[in-house]
């Protein structure tokens, strides 16, 4: 009898056991999804995100494109050319908002209660990236649509491969982004030294003008930008019909973002995640 | 009276930073090298990609090395459409697809006996480098500015304005302080630019003047956007994003007499223009 007992009991707990992880496992999932939702919604209603990667573009095309309409003859016109290069470099200037996105729950003083909730740090980590990623690639892809049709750019024979660079772009953008946020002590040297490094990668990959040379010092200057490289490959594809430097691209471009990802877990600081006020960071 | 004493406030308030120091002095180098790698790289050659075999490369080799002005090099036919539309090569001589190479061939002859490039920089390396540091220093003297916004901000504007004072006295010892600022700076920048940049060429009372008009601009632009916005992002954006437009119309970018006629007149107001104007 006593054994019956004994393994009734056993049997019991196991089963408990079982029921308990089945539900940390339901009630994390349920956490997550929660938190990527409520990243969404702030991402999508947040007047820089959108402001960045849907205004600023269009806003680039039309002025460059109307300036420069003149200089480009034949292979592509200025506003097709604009479309193509200012869609990543603002991507690449949204790294503003993805490491402001780090510091939203610390700012929105939720950041505690998330902590306390049943959330991983993988979790808080991953909505933000995730969020960020979904927002800017839809941006990107809007202006890229919209533009397309405006100026008759024959992008649709590409659009996969597109479609891959542009989320490429974007996870890396956040990933950096959020990695920054999440450590920042001031926002706003953050914000100017950030912006800057992309400026001039932005005018080495001649987002605002087309810079050629045949040195080769100047060159490889020039190939230091990733921009550079991002640029070539979209026009590789539309204008050569070579797919291999846009998979090789949109690659690198994925690890790196997922390194950063792994980085921004690994090195995430909960004191430095609930400390919200910093000297430059304000809606 | 009151107007130096808010000058000298806020100098002392940035030269107790040991920051200030650093960024007066990196800040001018960091400029004056980019104006420099600019320069280098729009330099005045025509860029040539040849698409052709062995015999007929070398028989176009030997008309086109004569020339000082031609860069040259075999073309890759795989990337060569990317390669035009990145600028890498203004003139393509593709003697595998197309049929006209030999007259791209004399118009090339043409243009470089006559010491023609075909490119939209009009402007002197001197004007794009000095047009270039007067829009980096807008946007500086708006940083340095916007710590009126903080003196609004923790009462310091108030108490000067109930002690009897004007606001306009307070704005006046901002622009000087700034403008100071800026002047050591933009001093600084002119130097290096007159040592190490061999195309940089301005006589001494010619500088002065320049320098003298790019602080006084720079300075009031500052102010004013620091003086009228409520928080230190509203006034970075602002003023990084109207200094991107009056750049873009002043003519860094495209020479003034290829933009369309309206915008031609829309970049009277530009300040850019005026200093390109200038010299």
């Amino acid at each position: 009898m006593s054994r019956d007992r004994k393994e009734k009991k056993k049997e019991n707990r196991k089963e408990n056991r079982k029921e308990n992880k089945k539900i940390k496992i339901r009630s994390k999932t349920a956490g997550f999804q929660a938190m990527l939702k409520l990243n969404i919604k702030r991402r999508a209603t947040d007047g820089f995100a959108v402001g960045y990667n849907i205004v600023f573009p269009f806003l680039i095309i039309l002025l460059l494109g109307v300036l420069c309409r003149n200089q480009f003859k034949g292979e592509i016109t200025s506003y097709q050319y604009y479309t193509l290069v200012s869609i990543p470099f603002c991507t690449a200037m949204a790294i503003v908002t993805a490491a402001y996105s780090g510091k939203d729950d610390a700012y929105a003083k939720t950041a505690q209660r998330v902590m306390v909730a049943p959330v991983s740090v993988k979790a808080i980590v991953l909505c933000k990236i995730i969020s960020c990623t979904l927002i800017f690639t839809f941006c990107s892809m809007f202006v890229l649509m919209i533009a397309a049709m405006l100026w008759k750019l024959k992008i649709y024979r590409s659009i996969t491969e597109l479609f891959i660079l542009y989320t490429g772009i974007a996870f890396m953008v956040s990933a950096i982004g959020t990695y920054i946020g999440l450590g920042m002590k001031n926002f706003l040297a953050i914000k100017n030294v950030m912006t800057v490094p992309i400026g001039i990668f932005a005018v080495a990959a001649g987002t605002f003008f087309p810079i050629g040379t045949l040195s080769v010092r100047m060159q490889y200057l020039m190939n230091l930008s990733p921009l550079t490289w991002i640029n070539r490959c979209v026009f590789l594809v539309l204008y050569d019909n070579s797919f291999y430097m846009i998979w090789l691209v949109a690659g690198v471009l994925i690890a790196i973002g997922a390194t950063f990802t792994m980085i921004s877990v690994k090195s995430f600081k909960k004191e430095e995640y609930i400390n919200g006020d910093l000297p430059g960071y304000e809606k | 009276m009151e107007i130096y004493l808010v000058m000298k406030n806020n100098l002392k308030r940035n030269f107790l930073k040991k920051s200030t120091y650093i960024i007066m002095l990196l800040l001018p180098v960091v400029i004056s090298v980019i104006g420099i790698t600019v320069n280098g790289i729009s330099q005045s050659t025509i860029r040539v990609g040849i698409i052709a075999d062995e015999a007929l490369f070398h028989e176009v080799e030997a008309r086109l090395e004569k020339f000082e002005n031609i860069e040259y090099e075999r073309a890759d036919a795989r990337t060569i459409h990317t390669d035009k539309i990145m600028n890498k090569y203004q003139f393509v001589l593709n003697y595998v697809e197309e049929s006209d190479s030999e007259s791209t061939l004399n118009e090339l002859e043409n243009l470089a006996a006559n010491g023609q490039v075909k490119t939209v920089y009009r402007l002197l390396d001197t004007q794009r480098t000095v047009a270039m540091l007067m829009s980096v220093y807008m946007i500086i003297a708006t940083v340095y500015a916007t710590k009126i916004i903080g003196d609004k901000k923790d009462g310091t504007f108030q108490r000067f304005a109930y002690s009897g004072n004007g606001r306009t006295r307070y704005a006046l010892g901002y622009v000087f302080s700034t403008g100071i600022i800026v002047l050591v700076q933009i001093t600084v920048a002119f130097i290096i630019l007159k040592v190490f940049d061999k195309n940089f060429s301005l006589p001494l009372l010619k500088s002065a003047e320049i320098i003298s008009a790019i602080t006084i601009i720079t300075t009031v632009y500052g102010v004013t956007i620091a003086f009228l916005s409520k928080k230190d992002m509203n006034a970075n954006i602002f003023a990084s994003s109207i200094v991107v437009l009056l750049s873009l119309i002043g003519g860094i970018l495209v020479s003034i007499s290829e933009m369309p006629y309206f915008l031609q007149m829309v970049s009277l107001i530009s300040p850019i223009r005026w200093i390109i104007w200038l010299i």
